[in-house]
């Protein structure tokens, strides 16, 4: 059987229909099959500094307008974030591709859309060591695990201000540790951070604007 | 002692030899190590955690998945192996053993069924110990049972040693010790009891039993290397009959090197005349490719402003309720939902949703709970959400807004939402809903690749097929809809099979002529109409060609409430047989079926599930089956029925068995999706205990909206 005849033609002109239709799901999806082969990665032109920049310019002429910029070296993806809203003290920022991050007073509690997501943290006692200069505060972080459990990951963590306007944050738990850093602005805020997220996502940038 | 060189091999000093030159070269070369080396179990040709030929009282990381294909001398094995529990493990296996060049042949195809039981932990002074048996079902070729002792020396080096009988006694074996329990033990019974496929307990633990051990060392993260002394004689496959290999020496060698982290490839050097290789893939429900999944971030909670004026003042306007069911229906959409209705009053909405993404009902929910937030005016405060599949109302959540608000970004907010969500029955919920016009009277379709095989004929192990499938589904109403499947198959052998040999009706056994004739195929073409019958109850009716071999009706009753762990259904079909052709023709058989059925949600992740009844070939029996779920809808289990359908009717095999599998896609691609992947391994099919595959069976339908396993899964809430 020659590799071109009719009949493996017809298969092959069938598999590209594949997934055609307006029902969705059952069987083999190639999309997916062949989004995981070839890795769809975003293609990164624009640095997390670059970014950062280029939004100062626009976010001067649009006072209502509220940014952030999130650096994400694993995936060495930098992107712009806007506010979605606010619910008690808690900021959600979120892109149009699907992630969101949240934060309360400039501490990230939560992100959505990157895998392995924080799905909640405690920083009652990190705001607290933050604003009276005490230490040893505990955080406590919560993840889903493969089986959509929630598990609980809790750090002592110890405070130390090198600068006047940084603040270095060292978590240690049995099995983990990092190291947040905060930078501060002349009104005591968060301007521009980095945070741990989880394990496998690791550190991100958090720079806001405006 | 005199030992000629020949006899050097076969004594017992030489275990103590090469023991000792293998530790003292295994010390010298660890104290070269710089860094510690975390010990990492590895599989051996059996397919089982293990050395070479030999087990270790080691067991896998719980619920893993392995697949090991091993070769060496004319015998390959291929097995899947299960850690059922942290300490329970089970291996299907299935063998070729090839006959020698003279007698010709296909050789001797074996399936065989291990389970083996940790039964103590290893600890800083006490090693582990696993009892085992192996091939406990049927014609027993590798029939061997154990006990099995491992003890980590140190980290990275763990010596091996145990006692075998069977397979595993008959080298230098010795009389067996438990005949000081029994005489009994003294001797094994050979042969195999009727039609094979039967548990052989009477031979267990009988005859001589013989020593066994070997080393195991960590060389590197990645290589394990190994030596064991076997006492296995293999004298079967020395027998003129395969005549595969010569044992010159009782001691193999080898390495289990990992490619991956899921894939190991084995290589050894056995009984001192033959290389034999294996290769490992492994995979665990647990671990998926993304934890928590790369699914799109859900819709923010909108919290309320404070209220100034007429907070009714909406419900005044003329098109308000259109508007809102609008945005609804959008921001649904946009997550993967739709809105199947919606009924709104000044403090309180009904949302009927189909989740069309998520595996996890809890998912479908928070996320709907919040698109609330952010579309209903202030004044509406009590939300009741409804999840609907195939039209059936599933379970009524009733959530208050303020707690949604409360509790989006509170650290325990999984807990919190589930304690203060209230569950019930869903079939009462208003009926002032209206319909979503969109969602119905339309065709959906879809057309793509499918795969098929079946597995275990002597002839061919495995025969496959490869072709295009159109599937389509007109729902005419909530509940009320016609659905069929269409298959043309472009490669492969599957119609190849040979005929039937059995003395009963052959409801099933027609299989290969199905498969051969069948094509193109209308694999299902069915009318369906499934509803609420009233609070707990639900029913069914289906008519059509309901699976590739019979059309009929089929009418189903289920008894099953939100709160309650054991559901009780019962259905009744009329079964015709189709045409080989798999068109629109019948055949002369019918049958009239119908079973009880009990289920039962263990509180351990475990679900079992009893039907009594009657089967096609008109025989009256029980089928059994007992799966390990997850919450993330991955599903390892198996089955048996026993009908009155007698042993030596049966055929091969004795009675129907099995093991299925039910795969979230998710797992290997991370985006949430709701398809699985289902399949049944039956070592045999045959006549006897064979059921009537219908669509839409109605406890699958329902069951992942109630309270266990919503429940379960309830962490993804917030997700």
């Amino acid at each position: 059987m020659r590799l071109l005849d009719k009949r493996n033609l017809m298969f092959v002109a069938a598999v590209a229909l594949s997934a055609c239709g307006n029902m969705q799901g059952g069987g083999a999806d190639i999309k997916q099959l062949s989004t995981v082969i070839f890795q769809d990665t975003p293609e990164v032109s624009v640095s997390a500094q670059e970014l950062t920049r280029q939004l100062r310019q626009q976010a001067t002429s649009q006072a209502n307008a509220h940014f952030l910029v999130l650096d994400v070296p694993v995936f060495g993806v930098a992107a712009p974030f806007s506010l979605s809203g606010t619910n008690r003290d808690v900021d959600t920022y979120l892109t149009s591709s699907g992630v969101s991050v949240s934060l309360r007073n400039g501490l990230l509690v939560a992100t959505r859309g990157l895998g392995f997501d924080l799905m909640t943290a405690d920083v009652t006692e990190t705001l607290v060591a933050l604003g009276a200069n005490e230490d040893r505060p505990v955080r406590i972080h919560r993840y889903l695990d493969g089986d959509n459990q929630i598990i609980t990951n809790s750090f002592v963590c110890s405070l130390e201000r090198p600068d006047v306007d940084v603040i270095i944050e060292r978590c240690v738990s049995t099995y983990l540790a990092f190291e947040n850093t905060y930078n501060f602005d002349m009104n005591g805020e968060i301007i521009a951070s980095e945070q741990w997220v989880s394990p496998q996502i690791g550190m991100i940038g958090i720079t806001m604007i405006n | 002692m005199h030992v000629g060189r020949e006899g050097f091999w076969h004594s017992r000093s030489a275990l103590f030899t090469a023991a000792s030159v293998w530790m003292l070269a295994s010390v010298s070369l660890l104290q070269a190590q710089e860094t510690a080396v975390d010990f990492t179990d590895s599989y051996n040709l059996y397919g089982t955690i293990g050395l070479i030929d030999l087990p270790t009282a080691s067991s896998a990381d719980d619920a893993e998945l392995a697949a090991t294909i091993g070769h060496f001398a004319g015998t390959t094995r291929t097995t899947l192996s299960f850690q059922i529990t942290p300490r329970l493990s089970g291996s299907f296996r299935y063998s070729h053993i090839k006959n020698a060049p003279e007698i010709g042949g296909i050789g001797l195809y074996d399936r065989s069924f291990d389970l083996r039981y940790r039964l103590m932990d290893e600890g800083p002074v006490r090693p582990s110990v696993m009892i085992g048996l192996q091939d406990i079902v049927g014609t027993g070729v590798y029939a061997a049972e154990y006990i099995v002792s491992s003890k980590h020396l140190t980290p990275a080096l763990m010596v091996t040693g145990g006692i075998g009988w069977g397979r595993l006694g008959s080298y230098n074996g010795f009389d067996n010790p438990l005949r000081a329990l029994d005489d009994r033990f003294a001797t094994r019974p050979g042969g195999t009891t009727g039609r094979g496929g039967q548990f052989e307990t009477s031979k267990w633990f009988r005859g001589d039993a013989a020593l066994f051990g070997g080393l195991s060392w960590q060389a590197t993260d990645d290589l394990n290397i190994k030596a064991e002394y076997s006492s296995d004689a293999y004298a079967r496959e020395r027998s003129p009959q395969n005549d595969l290999f010569e044992r010159n020496s009782p001691l193999n060698f080898g390495l289990s090197y990992a490619l991956s982290e899921n894939t190991a490839l084995q290589a050894h050097y056995l009984y001192g005349a033959e290389f034999g290789a294996g290769l490992t893939f492994t995979l665990n429900p647990r671990k998926p490719v993304i934890i928590g999944g790369s699914g799109q971030r859900p819709t923010p909670v909108v919290p309320r402003q404070r209220q100034t004026g007429n907070a009714v003042a909406w419900t005044a306007q003329p098109d308000g309720q259109d508007i809102l069911r609008d945005s609804m229906i959008r921001l649904l959409e946009f997550e993967g939902m739709s809105l199947e209705a919606m009924a709104l009053s000044p403090t309180s909405v009904t949302v009927l949703v189909r989740n069309k993404t998520y595996m996890a009902g809890a998912e479908a929910i928070g996320r709907t709970a919040r698109i609330l937030t952010r579309v209903m005016p202030a004044s509406v405060e009590h939300f009741t959400i409804v999840p609907v599949v195939g039209g059936i109302r599933t379970v009524a959540v009733d959530l208050q807004r303020s707690d949604i608000e409360e509790l989006e970004f509170a650290p325990d907010n999984a807990w919190k939402s589930f304690a203060r969500a209230k569950l019930r029955d869903a079939a009462a919920t208003d009926a002032n809903t209206v319909l979503n016009p969109d969602l119905y009277q339309r065709l959906l379709w879809r057309i793509g690749p499918y795969f098929a095989a079946t597995y275990f004929d002597p002839d061919s192990p495995i025969r496959g097929a490869v072709g295009l499938e159109l599937a389509a589904r007109y729902d005419i109403a909530p509940g009320v809809s016609i659905s069929g499947n269409l298959q043309k198959r472009f490669f492969g052998n599957i119609g190849d099979g040979r005929e039937s040999d059995s003395v009963i009706q052959r409801v099933r056994t027609d299989g290969p002529l199905y498969a051969a004739e069948g094509d193109p195929a209308l694999t299902q073409l069915v009318a369906n109409y499934q509803f609420n019958v009233s609070p707990d109850y639900y029913a069914r009716f289906t008519g059509g060609y309901l699976e590739a071999m019979y059309g009929g009706l089929s009418a189903e009753v289920l008894w099953k409430p939100v709160q309650s762990r054991l559901g009780i259904g019962a259905e009744i079909n009329y079964a015709h047989q189709r045409d080989f052709d798999q068109l629109f023709g019948f055949q002369d058989y019918n049958v009239i079926t119908g079973h009880a059925s009990a289920y039962y949600a263990f509180a351990n992740n475990f679900h079992g599930q009893i039907d009594v009844g009657r089967y096609l070939a008109g025989d009256f029996g029980t089928t059994v089956s007992l799966d390990r779920e997850f919450e993330n809808g991955w599903r390892v289990g198996a089955f048996a029925t026993l009908t009155d359908v007698s042993f030596d009717e049966f055929g091969e095999g004795s009675f129907d068995k099995g093991l299925r599998f039910s795969i979230p896609l998710e797992h290997f691609f991370g985006r949430p999706s709701r398809d699985t992947n289902q399949f049944t391994l039956r070592p045999l099919t045959r006549d006897g205990g064979a059921r009537l595959n219908v669509p839409n069976r109605l406890y699958e339908t329902i069951r992942e909206n109630h309270a266990n396993d919503l429940r379960g899964s309830w962490g993804r809430f917030w997700r």
